[in-house]
């Protein structure tokens, strides 16, 4: 994996997240009516402990030689290290681009792209030196798309009655 | 030219919608509900879906949009084109959404179609000798100075607003306590920890009658058939009538000939013995309204519902 | 004893059967697929009950339900996927298992712990549905509050690494558990006017999004790092249900199905906590309880046989009092109401022979739960042998259209997303995704009720300790605490 002090990013980052709740919970109304807590109250607090609670583990990190630690990069990888890197952020954007077309383009198509340029991106990322892209396998791969999507379709729509997006052409 | 022009485009308009009005329904026509499966709204939805297909001849999908309570669904369904394709539920949520604020619609954006069933609100309240009626409830309220703690079904729900309306109209000292859904709250005064509750029969029927709440009074127009023994606050003397109701809107817009076939199919649907059946069993009676009856009920019944809600959002 | 004669008469026709197995069937193929829940699985049902006699219409809703939860827990042993927060619990153990290849025997292990756990909910309620429902109406505000706290110590027990990081990803759970429309005042918080999240953070997408997503994202990582090699070899154990290893922990099985019977009971609360009390409490009585998490039995025997038995459970105060518990048992009530029965005291004097038409039909629903798994689960272990890149995109869909199926909200999707991303690195950095379900599921209870509490006692806190049960719950979780601490303690110390 890629080097970073990731650990203590990740601590710095929840405790932004903490700091900017309880930055908003400062505008909520903090009078309660019959004795009761406030609708701010838990938020507050809550937002207030994970605060010191990741400052207490940062600290103890610190004094463990945990937090700053290197992550181990794997010698033993055949795989050059960017490559899992960017086959995690190709998943993820991927992910954001299908829920985004999902409306517009319609369930069948939007799943069908989906399913091909996913496994065929973690294809090409895994592929050996001197392996080729047989054509064979990629029909193949488009083909196997095309039916899921369409058979999943069907069992939704019509034996779960589970309303799908569809752009409206011929039932898809 | 000009005129000719618009003359030709209103007839083709014209003959377009009669075509379309003429071959509706041509395809699945969309009912959203705008709350989760196995709510009060959902059980009716249900319980209308096979005589309303028959007598439409097209199949209805049942779409649960549950979020905001209400309000994702109504605002998708606002939202849609008023091709008499998609349908929803009106209820008393409709108005008091608009009062609390947090929607982009108004009432004024749905056509109603029907009301089709009503419930009125009953005050219910926990086992106590004290409280055998309207007029024994109140006067050991007034002697002791305690306030009645009242369960509603959520905050700024109908039930919440109509429990406060309650409050005001007999003076009484009502406490409101939000609860998570009606069956909480009717748990929570089943169990002693609140004095009573205010919701539709449908949610206290079988308190009631495994005698854990006493029904001390309703707000509909007539006495509950589920509640046949509970009186009604007009008939107590008091002028005060507020119904919970159910029944199909459509987006602003409908076409009137479409509208036309949706009454025309509601009609015959609630003649149904099976919908009968079941409307009896929920604790609701089949009140149907059309046409100017229904949006001179609706008016009614919304104007007090989104002022009351509009101060509790104050 | 008429009624029950007449009731058998009503169960064992060849007909009702049939129906009663399609339902269990049906319920058990839509549980397995991320964001199909029961709920919608019995919603689908309803109409076709119509026409049916009300028995055999609530013998396919009770299987198609007894089947959603049990499909749940293989999607949650296979691909780390719970389709409900009560098989949240099954994922701790039974997932490492299968992953380690012995997703036959994990499975086994489920389907015997959900049967045992199922009919041992059924007899509880045939014979003791009132006294039960009575203990369930004790629950007020201030009890429920104490409960929930007493949920809320499970954080330790299932944050293995590190307590103080499980405790932030508990309070990540409570603080998500803010947003929306509060639930006392109506104010809204953190909503920023999105419809979408006026009552709150869907749970559905939450799960989804912490375990499959996350998970989906990890696995993307691993399969470029050095173990790809053994991804490839789909090595395969026997897959048959596990009798005697499951069994032989007969405490664990005895104690879960009483916890989840009685927990399941409790409107409101019970359904998504039941399975992770009785795992917390398996994990104490056990001998070996730092096994917990890593693949363990006893985790899964706990968790499963508990969410089962909150099935039978959530029928009582159903069935007794006319008081759904969760949206499941709603749907089944409105099922059973357009049937023309209401629920409640009088369904036990009035209708005799259909009350105990249901609870012939509810074992009969657990014994086709346990015959179509039996026969299934050589099917379902087939799953793990779809070539994993494949496997991977293939749970990212359906984790998507599930989640989309749920309200039709493409926003759930982005959240789900959101969750993944939160989950992984969660997961990374060793705070766990368990803790911020239980702070999800507990956080609305706790906070509603403990400010409905003070509302009746005008701000006094001592309604916590004045009251019997409330008190109770509060002592125990401050010795379960104390206890969970000193067992880590001893752990740690006996590592190093």
């Amino acid at each position: 994996m890629v080097k970073t002090r990731s650990d203590a990013l990740f601590h710095l980052v929840l405790l932004a997240l903490a700091g900017w709740f309880l930055q908003q919970a400062w505008h909520l109304p903090a009078n309660a009516a019959g004795g009761s807590l406030s609708p701010a109250f838990f938020p507050r607090a809550i937002s207030s402990a994970i605060a010191i609670l990741l400052l207490i583990s940062m600290v103890r990190g610190l004094m463990a030689g945990t937090l700053l630690a290197r992550e181990s990069s794997d010698a033993a990888a055949t795989t050059p290290r960017w490559v899992p890197v960017v086959g995690w952020c190709g998943v993820a954007l991927l992910l954001v681009l299908y829920a985004s077309l999902l409306e517009p383009l319609g369930y069948v198509i939007s799943t069908a792209l989906f399913l091909f340029i996913c496994v065929a991106m973690v294809s090409v990322l895994s592929r050996q030196p001197g392996e080729n892209i047989a054509i064979g396998r990629v029909l193949m791969l488009a083909l196997f798309s095309a039916v899921v999507s369409v058979a999943i379709f069907l069992i939704f729509s019509v034996g779960f009655e589970i309303v799908l997006p569809t752009i409206g052409m011929m039932g898809v | 030219m000009k005129r000719l022009l618009g003359v030709l485009g209103a007839a083709t308009m014209l003959a377009s919608s009669m075509s379309m009005a003429a071959d509706y329904p041509s395809k699945n026509i969309e009912f959203i509900v705008p709350w989760s499966a196995g709510g009060g709204a959902d059980n009716v939805v249900r319980a209308l879906q096979p005589s309303l297909e028959k007598a439409l001849g097209a199949t209805i999908v049942v779409r649960n949009l549950s979020g905001g309570g209400g309000a994702v669904g109504f605002s998708r369904a606002v939202a849609s084109k008023p091709d008499g394709y998609t349908v929803t539920i009106p209820t008393n949520a409709t108005f008091t959404l608009e009062g609390l604020g947090n929607v982009a619609f108004k009432k004024d954006d749905f056509d109603y179609i029907a009301r089709v069933l009503v419930e009125p609100y009953v005050l219910a309240v926990r086992k106590n000798d004290a409280w055998q009626d309207l007029d024994s409830l109140s006067s050991d309220l007034k002697s002791s100075g305690e306030p009645l703690r009242i369960g509603a079904s959520g905050v700024g729900s109908s039930t919440h607003i109509v429990s406060l309306m309650l409050g005001e109209a007999l003076g009484l000292n009502i406490e409101v306590i939000p609860f998570d859904s009606g069956s909480a709250a009717v748990s929570a005064a089943m169990g002693g920890h609140i004095d009573g509750v205010v919701l539709n029969p449908s949610e206290v029927i079988s308190a009631i009658n495994g005698d854990r709440l006493t029904s001390i009074v309703t707000t509909g127009e007539e006495r509950s058939s589920a509640l046949p023994d509970t009186p009604t606050m007009e008939e107590s003397g008091h002028d005060f009538e507020l119904s919970q109701w159910r029944g199909i809107a459509a987006p602003k817009g409908l076409d009137p000939a479409i509208e036309a076939k949706w009454v025309e199919a509601v009609k015959q649907a609630v003649e149904d013995p099976q919908f009968q059946k079941a409307a009896k069993s929920m604790g609701s009676d089949i009140s149907p309204l059309y046409g100017d009856e229904l949006d001179q009920f609706v008016e009614r019944t919304s104007k007090p519902l989104i002022e009351e809600a509009k101060a509790i959002r104050q | 004893m008429g009624d029950y004669v007449e009731a058998l008469g009503l169960v064992f026709q060849w007909h009702v059967l049939l129906v009663i197995g399609g339902g269990t069937l049906l319920g058990l193929i839509m549980g397995a697929l991320p964001g199909l829940t029961a709920a919608m699985a019995i919603a689908l049902l309803l109409p076709l009950t119509f026409g049916m006699p009300p028995v055999m219409g609530m013998g396919m809703l009770l299987g198609t339900l007894c089947g959603a939860i049990a499909g749940g827990s293989v999607s949650a042993t296979l691909l780390n996927i719970p389709g409900t927060p009560s098989s949240v619990a099954t994922t701790l153990d039974a997932f490492p298992m299968a992953r380690r290849g012995e997703a036959g025997r994990a499975l086994g292990i489920c389907i015997v712990s959900s049967f045992i756990g199922g009919i041992f909910s059924a007899v509880v309620l045939s014979l003791l549905a009132p006294p039960i429902a009575d203990f369930a109406l004790r629950f007020g505000p201030a009890e429920y509050f104490a409960l929930s706290v007493f949920g809320l110590v499970i954080i330790a027990s299932v944050s293995s690494k590190s307590l103080i990081k499980g405790l932030v990803a508990g309070l990540i759970g409570l603080l998500i558990a803010t947003i929306g429309t509060d639930p006392v005042a109506g104010v809204q918080r953190y909503t920023f006017h999105n419809l979408s999240l006026l009552t709150g953070v869907n749970l559905l997408p939450a799960l989804i999004g912490l375990f499959a997503v996350s998970q989906v994202l990890k696995d993307v990582v691993d399969y470029f790092g050095p173990e790809r090699a053994e991804h490839s070899k789909n090595e395969m154990d026997h897959a048959s249900p596990r009798w005697m290893e499951t069994l032989r922990h007969w405490k664990v099985l005895a104690s879960s199905s009483v916890i989840g019977t009685i927990v399941g009971a409790i409107p409101g609360a019970g359904g998504s906590i039941g399975s992770f009390l009785s795992y917390d409490q398996a994990k104490k009585m056990s001998k070996t309880p730092e096994k917990f998490g890593t693949g363990h039995p006893e985790g899964i025997i706990a968790s499963e046989s508990s969410n089962n038995a909150l099935v039978g459970g959530a029928l009582i105060p159903m069935l007794t009092l006319g008081i759904p518990g969760e949206a499941a048992t709603a749907v089944l009530m409105g099922g059973l109401m357009i049937q023309g029965i209401s629920p409640g005291p009088t369904l036990f004097t009035d209708n005799g022979s259909i009350i105990y038409g249901i609870f012939i039909a509810f074992f009969v629903a657990n014994i086709f739960m346990l015959l179509i798994q039996w026969f299934g689960i050589q099917i379902f272990v087939k799953v793990l042998q779809v070539p994993r890149k494949l496997l991977m995109a293939l749970i990212l869909m359906f984790c998507v259209i599930g989640v989309y199926a749920v309200d039709a909200d493409i926003f759930n999707v982005y959240l789900m997303l959101g969750f993944g991303v939160l989950g992984y690195f969660l997961n990374r950095y060793d705070f766990g995704t368990a803790p911020v379900i239980l702070g999800l599921i507990l956080g609305p209870i706790a906070e509603s009720n403990i400010r409905r509490a003070l509302l009746l006692s005008s701000g006094d806190w001592s309604v916590l300790v004045t009251r019997p049960i409330s008190l109770v719950f509060l002592l125990v979780s401050a010795a379960f605490l104390f206890f969970t601490l000193w067992q880590n303690r001893r752990q740690t110390t006996s590592h190093s």
